[in-house]
């Protein structure tokens, strides 16, 4: 496989439902319980790879997936959640191992469950080890090539075990593997019969730095290349890298998606912080305090101050000016909550 | 416009639209690792024991009583060599080894290490998945089932105390194989409806054991202590089958495993009754079942 210049990913054609926005609160943003949904059908895009609509899960008494909506086109998205959220379980049902409570899920359009050519367009790395260890790396991946319908098996893996970086040739059982050699199995047999629809649940667990780059390099350019690469990972630094389209899910819901950065834009409920180091930290701050939009202000020492703003766009837009107005000489502004991490934060309410 | 000295070598990730081999490759691929899997092959020396034992020990009696004919003069080796319908006998026991053993280390083991959900995220359904982890079953208990009651009456037929003439072959063979499927077949059911609801091989295992023992020992206590009618051991798990092998092979001798007051095609009847039952077991456990790996 190669990186041929492709046209950039296509950005999601569904806007999050206005039920999964941010919810003003007290202190900490708590995602709140959706309204009920309307009756009317989700619009849906021409190019739509995966169509999940009103998906719930529960296992006896216990809520795994509460009624989530979401449509996904090609490219990478990442499913972010903390433990127990339901990201592998909702990963399960587009995959068609798991029938969903309630609700449906569509990939082309068709049952997951019901449409065996669909599973065959499907490629999942599951969380768990799912291999047999008395196997060696190429006869479990070309097992995979069998299972769907694939002719020239052998060849094929070698290809994809080329791509993960494991040697096909490799004769050893997969139970003498590392943890990251066994997840780079993983990898290649889910990419044996170039799946459109790639589901990765925790693929960079247990790869060195080397190879989460790597590995990371790789979703990218499937992303790239026009498939729809579904990635689950707590990993959330590793995540940024991969893009900036994100569904977080937390207690079983669908908080968020879209791109992070819009996502954070939308928390107006939460002030932006900033910390802006300058020649005169405290002068700074008193200038800025006269001035409007300014939620608060911690002077951390003779150059740095932290501002809390709830118009970070207007904040930025003027700082200069104020700085120069008031003759203090601007060194650094930098956002310190608009990463993944911040917003991932705020989501799941931690 | 085209420009014939043109040429592109590679248009980068294209998804495969190529031509597939359909489900039959798939599922054959399942049943060999299965077969692989049972008879511990390519595995540590530990899981090789009891399935090449079991297998071993099926061929022991064939070997020695064709040593006895050997050794015996003719008509007398045709009086004390034991017929088919006895051999089963023992085969009877040894598929208890085999579906107590055996069964629950090729479908527990795909459910526990995850390979099940991998299996069904191919196309793949449960219900393939089943029919060749069921054939593959079948074809493992074959090898103790019929090969050596086979392998007996060739013999038997080279020491000219076997099947008079080849109609009485073919007959006799095709009584063997009936034989055979009833055993595997029943038994090879038996141990994937207990596996079906339990991960755990042992547990498997032990209700395996239990249920038969139990089976036995609760039945033959009602007709022989309690005086309840015949038809009350179509409950023992190992007299069942081997009533109908009885009548497979028209065995009407005092060691023959017959159930009294159970017509031919009672008997048939009753196992067709029982594997109906364990296949709705595994139908309904695997139904329910969720792929949560």
């Amino acid at each position: 496989m190669t990186n041929v210049p492709t046209p950039p990913p296509i950005p999601s054609p569904i806007p999050p439902p206005p039920a999964q926005r941010a919810t003003p609160t007290t202190k900490e943003y708590v995602p709140q319980p959706p309204p009920p949904r309307p009756s009317a059908p989700r619009q849906r895009a021409e190019n739509e790879v995966l169509a999940v609509t009103n998906l719930s899960k529960w296992f006896g008494d216990v809520v795994a997936v509460s009624d989530i909506s979401f449509g996904l086109g090609p490219g990478v998205t990442a499913l972010l959640g903390p433990n127990g959220a339901g990201k592998s379980t909702t990963l399960r049902m587009i995959a068609g191992l798991e029938a969903p409570s309630q609700g449906t899920v569509e990939v082309f359009g068709a049952d997951p469950r019901k449409d065996k050519d669909v599973r065959g367009r499907i490629g999942i790395v599951p969380q768990q080890e799912s291999l047999f260890q008395e196997q060696r790396a190429i006869e479990f991946v070309a097992l995979a090539g069998v299972l769907n319908g694939l002719m020239d098996t052998t060849g094929r893996a070698r290809e994809v075990l080329d791509i993960v970086e494991l040697d096909p040739d490799d004769m050893r059982p997969i139970s003498s593997y590392s943890k990251g050699m066994r997840q780079r199995v993983k990898v290649a047999q889910a990419l044996i019969h170039k799946p459109e629809l790639l589901l990765l649940d925790e693929p960079l667990t247990g790869l060195d730095p080397r190879q989460r780059l790597h590995m990371t390099q790789l979703i990218r350019s499937l992303g790239e290349s026009g498939v729809c690469v579904v990635v689950s990972s707590h990993v959330l630094d590793e995540v940024e890298r991969l893009g900036s389209r994100v569904m977080v899910i937390a207690q079983g819901r669908l908080a968020a998606q879209g791109d992070f950065h819009e996502i954070r834009a939308l928390m107006d409920d939460r002030p932006h912080r900033i910390r802006v180091r300058s020649s005169n930290a405290r002068a700074l701050g008193g200038v800025l305090l006269t001035g409007s939009g300014i939620a608060g202000l911690t002077v951390v020492d003779g150059e740095s101050l932290i501002v809390d703003t709830d118009d970070a766009a207007t904040f930025r837009a003027s700082i200069a000016a104020v700085a120069r107005a008031a003759n203090i000489r601007l060194l650094e502004v930098q956002p310190l909550d608009d990463d993944l991490e911040s917003v991932f934060k705020y989501l799941v309410g931690r | 416009m085209s420009n014939a000295s043109a040429e592109i070598f590679d248009r980068g990730y294209r998804a495969y639209e190529g031509p597939r081999t359909g489900i039959g490759t798939a599922m054959r691929s399942v049943g060999v690792s299965t077969v692989q899997r049972a008879l511990g092959l390519r595995r540590k020396f530990r899981f090789k024991i009891v399935p090449l034992l079991t297998v071993a020990v099926a061929y022991l009696p064939a070997i020695g009583f064709l040593a006895v004919a050997i050794l015996l003069p003719t008509d007398l080796a045709g009086q004390v060599v034991p017929e088919y319908a006895g051999y089963f006998g023992l085969i009877n026991i040894l598929m208890v080894l085999l579906a107590a053993f055996v069964v629950p280390e090729v479908m527990g083991s795909d459910r526990k290490t995850g390979m099940f959900g991998l299996y069904l995220a191919s196309p793949l359904t449960r219900w393939h998945y089943l029919i060749s982890k069921f054939v593959a079953i079948i074809m493992v208990m074959s090898l103790v089932t019929m090969l050596p009651v086979i392998f007996q009456m060739v013999g038997y037929s080279f020491l000219e105390i076997g099947p008079d003439g080849f109609v009485e072959i073919l007959k006799t063979l095709g009584r063997i194989i009936a034989s055979g499927f009833i055993l595997s077949i029943f038994f090879g059911l038996f141990g994937m409806a207990a596996s079906t609801f339990t991960d755990r091989q042992l547990f498997a295992s032990a209700a395996i054991v239990i249920l038969i023992v139990a089976s036995e020992a609760f039945t033959s206590t009602l007709v022989d202590q309690a005086n309840a009618p015949d038809w009350i051991r179509i409950f023992g798990l190992l007299t069942m089958p081997a009533n109908l092998i009885a009548r497979v092979f028209d065995e009407t001798g005092v060691d023959a495993v017959r159930i009294d007051g159970l017509s031919d095609l009672g008997s048939l009847g009753v196992w067709l009754g029982f594997c109906g039952a364990f296949v709705g077991l595994i139908t309904f456990g695997y139904r329910r079942l969720e792929v949560t790996k």
